[in-house]
C-alpha cells in the first residue's frame, strides 16, 4: 500500500529501457563512424549538412532492477529518529519494486549482511510484489556488513543485466566494496548506491561523556563527544565524500539518504539515476 | 620544612582525593549508545595526540596538586631554620646573654650596639609564647641576671632591658657562661642561649662553652656596626714619677689607630679645664703609637689632666683622664769637702740642678760638708750627691745607711781621695758585698789627649740613661774622663756604664727603699769634660728625678677596678664625688690617723675628694682592651668554639619569631597552587581546542 501510494502520485508514464537502439522513439543524432549500422543513417540530415549522422532512439523494453538491501545490524540504528535505517531502506526498496511492476518491469530483491540472507529472483507479478514486501517486512537486521562478499554471491544469481540499486549504510571497506561492484560494471550493470545515514552518525550525540557500542562488532569506545565532534564531523564527511567520489569515478551513481529527510529524496535520486542512463544507441 | 598545624592533615588529606573521585565517578557513568560503527570514532580518537589521550589523568593530577597545595596552606607550612622544630610544642627556655661592655657603645651606623642588643633582645622576648620562659644575663666582669631562675614574666624582662645603661668596662664571656651554666642546670628540655654581642675579637678570642649543658642550643646574634673603625687613647702618663711645681712634664700618650686609614690629627691635653696643650700625631693604620705632649704644671697639688682625641663613633675611649700630683720644690743636698769656688765640681753641679735665676727651678740644691751629715740634717731630704768627700765618720756612714734604707737616693761621684775608704765603711754598714763595684787603683791621666777614657758600653734601658737612648747615645762619645778609678764589678747591683778597660763607670744598687748610684768619674773640670757638655744639667736633673724613691702613684685607673687610697682622719668629712657630681658611697676603714678608702668607679672622668680644690683625685678611664672593634671570624664561632653544641650565627635583624617557629612559606604554596590552577585552565583550553 505504502509503495503504491508513493509511486502513483509521483510517476506518470513508462521508464526508458537501458537497452538502446531497440525502440522506435527518436532521441538524438550521432555522427557516423565506420562500423556503424548504415541503416540508421539519416539521409535527410545528410542532404542538409553533407555529413553522415546516425539516428538514435530510446528503447522501451522489459528491465530488471536488482534491489540489494543491507540487513546488517548497523541498519537497525534508530538514533533519535522515528525509524531505523533499515525501515527507510525497506520502504524505498518497496517503492522501487512497485514502480517497476507498474511499468511491467521486473524487480529482484537481495537481503544481505555479510552474505546473502534472502534472495527473491526477478518477477513482475503482483504476487511477486507481495512476496517482496513480505520479505522486507519480515527481515531483521543482524550480523556484520559484508557488501563485497554478498556481491560475489549475487554475481551468478543476476543472469540478466539491469539496474543494481544498493541500499546500505556502507559501513564496510569501500575498496573491497567497489572492487566487487566493478564486476557488475563490467557486465554493463547500471549501479546506484543509496547510502542510508542517520544524522547522529554524522554528528555525535550532545552529551558530556558517551560510550558507543558498535552494533555489529559489539566493541565499545568511550569518548567525550564535544571534544571530538568537529574532528568526527570532518571524518564522517570525508567518508561520505569518498563513497561519492569513488562511485563517480567508476561511473556509478551515489546518493545519501538521510533518515530525517523524506525518502522521496531517494526516489528523486533514483529518477536522476534513471534519466542519466536512459540514452541508448540505436 | 614543617607544619604548624599538622593535625589538620588527617582532616584535609581526604579532600585531596576529591579530583580522583570525581574523575572516577565521571568516568564510571558515561551514557551508553549503540552506534552503527565506531570505526570513525576510533580513527578520530587515534588522530588525537598521546597527551590528549592522557588529558583526564593530567587534568586530574593538576587538580589534585592544586588542591593538595591549597590544603597544605591551611596546615601553615614553615621552613625550619637553625635546627628549630616549629612543631615542637614544648615551652622554650630562652636565655639571653647580652654583651655589656665598652665596645657595645660604638655607634658606627647610628644607634649604639647596646641599643641594638636591647632591641634584638626585646624582639626575641616578644617572640615567646605565654608558656615560655626567659632570663637575661648581662656580660660584665660580675655578670648580672634579670631573674634568679627562668621566668615567664616577659614584661619584667623588658623593663630590665630598658634599664641597661652604658658601661665602659670589659665583658667577661666565660664568667657569663658560668652564670648561664648555673641557670641552665635548673631547666629541662632543650634550652636556647642567645649571645647578643658585637663579637669584638679580644673579648671572644678564648671563650669556653664546655661548661654549658650539651643539650643547649647556641645562637649568636651580631649587633655590631658594619664599619668598625676606631681610635682610642690607650694610656697617658707622665714620663717622670715625680712632678715638681713649675715642671714641664712630658706626658706620654699611647694612641691606637684601629682603622684602615692613617690617623693624622691632633691630641689635646687640658689641665684643670684651663690650659690646653696640643700635639700633632700621625699613626699608621692598624697600629699603635706614642706621642709626647709637654705639659707645664703649676703649683703644688692635684691637677686634673684630660687627654682628648677628635671624637669618633666610640667617643668614650677618645678621652683619657689622669691626675698629676705636683710637689713643692725639692731640696737636694750636695755633700762635698772640696774647695768652695766657682770652678769646683760642686758649683757646676749646683748650677746644673737649678740653672735658673733666683733658683726658680724645681730643685733646691744645697751644698753641705760631709761633717754635717747627720740624721737630723737628712730627715727632710730625699736625694743627695756626694762629690769630693773626705773620709766619712762612722756616724755619717750610719746616717747615710739609714737614709738609703728609708728610701733616699744617693748619687756618689767617685772623685775624692777617700772614696775607697768611704765605700768600705758604707759596705760595712750596708752589708758586706752589697756594693756593685770594688775600686782598685786610681787612674789619673797624664796626657788628656791620649789617656782620656770614654764610655764603651752601657745599659741604655736604665731610667738613669734615658737621655742617651736612641740617637742621643752619640752624646756619650763626646764625654772624656781623665780621672777615674779602675774597678771591678762585684755582681751586686748592676753596672750601667763601662769604660773601655771594662771598669764600671756607673753602677747602681738598691738598699732598703733607697737607691745608691755610683758615678766613677768626676764633674770637676780638670777630671772630665762632663761639665762642659750641654747635656750635663739635663742628665743631672734626670738622675735626680729617676732616683726618686717614692713608688709612683698611679695617675689613672680603669673603670670597674676597685680603687684604694688613704686620707687623713681630718679629711674624712669630705665626700667622694663622682664625675657626674653626685656623692659616691665608699668603704672606709679608720686606722689611727689614716683612713683607708675603697670604692669601685663606674663612670668615666674624675672622682674627687675635697672641694673646691681637690685633695685627692682619681682619673677613671674605659677598658681600652675593647677599643679594637674588629670582630672575630663569625663563621668560625659556632663550629670552632662550641663544637659540642648545636650553634648558629644569625644576623642581627633576624626575626626571632621565624627562628623559633620557622619561616612561613604558605604564600609560596598559595602561589604555586595558583600556578597549577592556571596550568589546569590552560590544559583544559588546550585539550578542548578542536584538532586541526
Amino acid at each position: 500500500m505504502f509503495a503504491r501510494s508513493v509511486v502513483e502520485g509521483y510517476f506518470a508514464g513508462k521508464h526508458k529501457s537501458p537497452y538502446r537502439g531497440s525502440s522506435v522513439e527518436f532521441a538524438d543524432y550521432k555522427e557516423y563512424v565506420p562500423g556503424d549500422d548504415i541503416k540508421h543513417i539519416d539521409w535527410r540530415a545528410y542532404g542538409r549538412s553533407r555529413r553522415l549522422f546516425l539516428r538514435q532512439f530510446e528503447a522501451e523494453t522489459d528491465m530488471v532492477i536488482y534491489l540489494l538491501v543491507d540487513v546488517s545490524a548497523s541498519m537497525s540504528y534508530v538514533g533519535t529518529g522515528q525509524e531505523s535505517k533499515y525501515i527507510l531502506a525497506a520502504k524505498i526498496a518497496a517503492a522501487f519494486s512497485y514502480l517497476m511492476l507498474q511499468q511491467s518491469d521486473k524487480a529482484a530483491l537481495v537481503l544481505f549482511a555479510d552474505q546473502i540472507k534472502r534472495y527473491l529472483p526477478p518477477g513482475s507479478t503482483r504476487g511477486h510484489l507481495h512476496n517482496l514486501v513480505f520479505q522486507l517486512e519480515t527481515a531483521t537486521p543482524a550480523s556484520t556488513t559484508g557488501i563485497s562478499h554478498a556481491l560475489m554471491e549475487c554475481d551468478p544469481l543476476f543472469k540478466k543485466r539491469g539496474r543494481l540499486v544498493i541500499l546500505s549504510d556502507f559501513w564496510d571497506n569501500p575498496d573491497t566494496t567497489f572492487e566487487a561492484l566493478s564486476r557488475f560494471l563490467h557486465r554493463k550493470f547500471e549501479i546506484l548506491l543509496l547510502q542510508i545515514v542517520n544524522p547522529h552518525e554524522l554528528d555525535l550525540y550532545h552529551v558530556h561523556a558517551a560510550r558507543f557500542h558498535d552494533m555489529e562488532t559489539y566493541e565499545s569506545i568511550e569518548v567525550e563527544p564535544e571534544e571530538i565532534r568537529a574532528a568526527y564531523r570532518e571524518s564522517a564527511r570525508r567518508w561520505v565524500d569518498k563513497m561519492a567520489t569513488e562511485a563517480h569515478n567508476r561511473g556509478m551513481s551515489h546518493a545519501v539518504v538521510n533518515t530525517d529527510r523524506p525518502y522521496l529524496d531517494a526516489i528523486e535520486a533514483y529518477l536522476g539515476f534513471r534519466g542519466r542512463n536512459t540514452l541508448s544507441t540505436r | 620544612m614543617s607544619f604548624l598545624s599538622p593535625e589538620l592533615l588527617a582532616a584535609l588529606i581526604p579532600l585531596a582525593v576529591l579530583p580522583l573521585v570525581l574523575h572516577l565517578l565521571n568516568k564510571g557513568f558515561p551514557r551508553h549508545f549503540p552506534f552503527p560503527s565506531i570505526q570513525l570514532i576510533r580513527e578520530t580518537m587515534a588522530r588525537r595526540s598521546k597527551l590528549h589521550r592522557w588529558r583526564h589523568w593530567i587534568l586530574m593530577l593538576l587538580r589534585t596538586i592544586f588542591l593538595l597545595l591549597l590544603l597544605l596552606v591551611f596546615m601553615q607550612p614553615v621552613l625550619r631554620r637553625f635546627g628549630t622544630n616549629p612543631a615542637d610544642r614544648t615551652g622554650r627556655q630562652v636565655l639571653i646573654v647580652i654583651d655589656h661592655s665598652l665596645s657595645m657603645e660604638d655607634k658606627g651606623d647610628g644607634p649604639t650596639s647596646r641599643e641594638r642588643a636591647v632591641y634584638e633582645a626585646t624582639k626575641l622576648i616578644d617572640s615567646l609564647g605565654a608558656d615560655e620562659a626567659v632570663n637575661i644575663v648581662l656580660m660584665e666582669p660580675n655578670p648580672v641576671t634579670c631573674f634568679v631562675s627562668f621566668s615567664k614574666d616577659t614584661g619584667e624582662a623588658k623593663r630590665f632591658l630598658n634599664q641597661i645603661k652604658p658601661v665602659f668596662g670589659r665583658a667577661e664571656v666565660n664568667l657569663a657562661n658560668g652564670t648561664a651554666a648555673r641557670l641552665l642546670s635548673q631547666v629541662g628540655a632543650r634550652p636556647e642561649v642567645y649571645y647578643i654581642s658585637d663579637f669584638e675579637r679580644k673579648k671572644w678570642a678564648n671563650v669556653n662553652f664546655t661548661m654549658l649543658p650539651p643539650a643547649v642550643k647556641l645562637f649568636f646574634v651580631d649587633v655590631g656596626p658594619a664599619h668598625r673603625d676606631n681610635r682610642a687613647i690607650l694610656d697617658a702618663r707622665p714620663s717622670q714619677t715625680e712632678i715638681l711645681a713649675g715642671d714641664t712634664v712630658p706626658l706620654e700618650v699611647s694612641i691606637g689607630n684601629y682603622s684602615g686609614e692613617p690617623f693624622n690629627d691632633r691630641v689635646t691635653v687640658t689641665l684643670d679645664k684651663q690650659f690646653s696643650f696640643d700635639q700633632d700625631v700621625s699613626i699608621p693604620p692598624w697600629s699603635q703609637g706614642k706621642v709626647t705632649v709637654p705639659v707645664t704644671v703649676g703649683g703644688p697639688g692635684v691637677h686634673l689632666a684630660e687627654v682628648r682625641l677628635p671624637p669618633d663613633s666610640l667617643e668614650y675611649d677618645d678621652h683619657f683622664f689622669l691626675t698629676l700630683s705636683v710637689q713643692e720644690k725639692e731640696e737636694v743636698l750636695i755633700v762635698t769637702d772640696g774647695p768652695d769656688q766657682r770652678k769646683s765640681g760642686a758649683y757646676y753641679l749646683k748650677t746644673a740642678l737649678n740653672p735658673f735665676e733666683n733658683e726658680a727651678g724645681s730643685l733646691l740644691p744645697r751644698i753641705i760638708s760631709s761633717s754635717e751629715l747627720a740624721p737630723s740634717r737628712l730627715a727632710g731630704v730625699q736625694k743627695m750627691f756626694f762629690m769630693q768627700v773626705n773620709r766619712l765618720s762612722p756616724e755619717a756612714c750610719e746616717a747615710v745607711s739609714k737614709f738609703l734604707m728609708q728610701g733616699g737616693g744617693l748619687i756618689y761621684f767617685l772623685d775624692g781621695s777617700a772614696d775607697a775608704e768611704n765605700l768600705a765603711a758604707l759596705e760595712k754598714v750596708l752589708g758586706q758585698g752589697s756594693l756593685p763595684i770594688r775600686l782598685s787603683r786610681r787612674m789619673i791621666a797624664s796626657n788628656v789627649t791620649t789617656d782620656a777614657q770614654q764610655i764603651a758600653r752601657g745599659d741604655f734601658e736604665s731610667p738613669y740613661l734615658k737621655l742617651f737612648q736612641g740617637e742621643a747615645r752619640q752624646n756619650l762619645a763626646l764625654l772624656e774622663f781623665y780621672d777615674y778609678d779602675q774597678a771591678a764589678e762585684t755582681g751586686a747591683g748592676s753596672v750601667l756604664l763601662e769604660y773601655g778597660d771594662k771598669s764600671p763607670a756607673m753602677a747602681s744598687a738598691h738598699y732598703g727603699l733607697g737607691t745608691f748610684l755610683l758615678l766613677n768619674f768626676s764633674a770637676g773640670e780638670l777630671s772630665s769634660n762632663l761639665t762642659r757638655q750641654r747635656i750635663f744639667p739635663a742628665w743631672m736633673q734626670s738622675l735626680v728625678k729617676a732616683i726618686s724613691t717614692d713608688e709612683a702613684l698611679p695617675t689613672s685607673y680603669t673603670v670597674d677596678e676597685t680603687l684604694h687610697t688613704e686620707i687623713w682622719r681630718s679629711e674624712m668629712h669630705n665626700e667622694l664625688i663622682s664625675p657626674a657630681g653626685s656623692p659616691v658611697t665608699t668603704q672606709r676603714e679608720l686606722v689611727g690617723e689614716r683612713c683607708h678608702v675603697a670604692f669601685t668607679p663606674d663612670q668615666l672622668g674624675f672622682y674627687t675628694i675635697g672641694s673646691p680644690q681637690p685633695l685627692y683625685a682619681f682619673g677613671v678611664n674605659p677598658a681600652t682592651s675593647e677599643s679594637d672593634l674588629r670582630s672575630i671570624d663569625k663563621s668560625l664561632l659556632p663550629t670552632e668554639f662550641s663544637d659540642k653544641h648545636e650553634a648558629h650565627f644569625v644576623a642581627g635583624s633576624e626575626d626571632y619569631d621565624e627562628l623559633a617557629r620557622g619561616h612561613p612559606i604558605f604564600h609560596w604554596f598559595l602561589l604555586i597552587a595558583l600556578a597549577f590552577l592556571l596550568l589546569e585552565t590552560g590544559a583544559q583550553l588546550l585539550f578542548r581546542r578542536p584538532a586541526a
